[in-house]
């Protein structure tokens, strides 16, 4: 026990790069949300709202749209948790391009990421069926429970792996690239950055946000998708 | 058998497993490791194709097709990732 505080300690007085960068794109997620927040809170319903306000609030317009149509009636519940991973995996993979120390090539970032999409998978059936939910590792036959239980527990690790296999392996390559073509490096690498940090970021974020959705869509009861309109 | 190896390749029963023969035996294990790509790169192929001949077809759906084809090629790329973790772990070795 005193070995898990001090290596705790350890940590806290010497941080790994992975965790500060981890720490200011949270910091500036929420400084971001908390000044958009209070905007839209103050804002009159006549006004006209200027650029980015209009990209702000149709970008997240069209994304309660998105998950509405995946989860139906509980996308209140699970739409501030995707989105704000969403927005977190987006930067922190983005983030190599600047020099830092990506968050997401490290296996502790993203294993808690995955975490969170289980919870969110696992909540949301709770919310939705009740009870009923946790005799689903049931559903056809009851012999099919090791089955069942297997295809609930493992898409922690394969998420997980995922995300960190695709950033870690394209953070890989740059640094093989640098040390091989050193100052040519000036030419060739910027596509190469386009490509692994922008493009393979993009895509990796899309995958957990859609997979993250559809597995809970999985969970979600029958009676559940149509959306009552008032 | 061991009479038969030696025949064939004399002195290989004498080696010394030192750490140089370990960290060697362990990169090879890293190529084959990464052999994994294979699969994943037929997969992604026949998805791809299939795409394409989706969008052939269909043009008017072709971003609903793309996103999709997207997402299943990051899914089927996880095996090869799988291998290609199990290389970086035997190259620390």
């Amino acid at each position: 026990m005193t070995l898990l505080i001090e290596d705790f300690l350890a940590i806290v007085k010497n941080p790994p790069a992975y965790f500060i960068t981890s720490l200011a794109i949270m910091a500036l997620i929420a400084l971001f949300a908390f000044i958009v927040g209070h905007k839209v809170e103050k804002m009159d319903v006549r006004a006209k709202p200027n650029k980015l306000m209009t990209v702000v609030i149709e970008g997240i317009g069209g994304f309660n749209n998105f998950i509405k149509g995946y989860v139906g009636k509980h996308w209140q519940y699970v739409t501030p948790f995707v989105l704000t991973m969403s927005i977190y995996v987006l930067l922190s993979n983005i983030s190599g391009i600047a020099a830092f120390d990506a968050p997401t090539k490290y296996t502790a970032i993203t294993l808690s990421m995955s975490l969170i999409s289980f919870y969110i998978v696992q909540s949301t059936g709770v919310i939705s069926q009740g009870a009923r939910h946790f005799l689903g590792i049931f559903k056809p036959y009851p012999p099919m429970l090791p089955l069942n239980l297997v295809s609930e527990f493992v898409p922690i690790l394969s998420m997980a792996l995922r995300l960190f296999g695709n950033i870690a392996g394209g953070a890989l390559i740059m640094t093989l690239l640098y040390g091989l073509l050193g100052w040519g490096s000036i030419i060739v690498t910027p596509p190469m950055h386009a490509l692994f940090d922008i493009g393979f970021g993009l895509i990796q974020t899309i995958v957990i946000v859609l997979l993250t959705i559809i597995f809970t869509s999985m969970k979600v009861d029958e009676a559940d998708f149509e959306i009552n309109k008032k | 058998m061991l009479d038969f190896i030696n025949s064939v390749l004399p002195n290989v029963l004498d080696v010394i497993p030192n750490e140089f023969f370990r960290s060697g035996l362990a990169y090879i294990g890293a190529g084959i490791a990464v052999l994994t790509g294979l699969g994943t790169g037929i997969g992604q192929g026949i998805a791809a194709g299939k795409a394409v001949e989706a969008v052939g077809r269909q043009p008017e759906a072709s971003g609903k097709i793309t996103v999709t084809m997207i997402v299943g090629q990051a899914v089927a790329e996880t095996t090869g990732i799988y291998g290609f973790i199990i290389a970086i772990l035997l190259l620390g070795r």
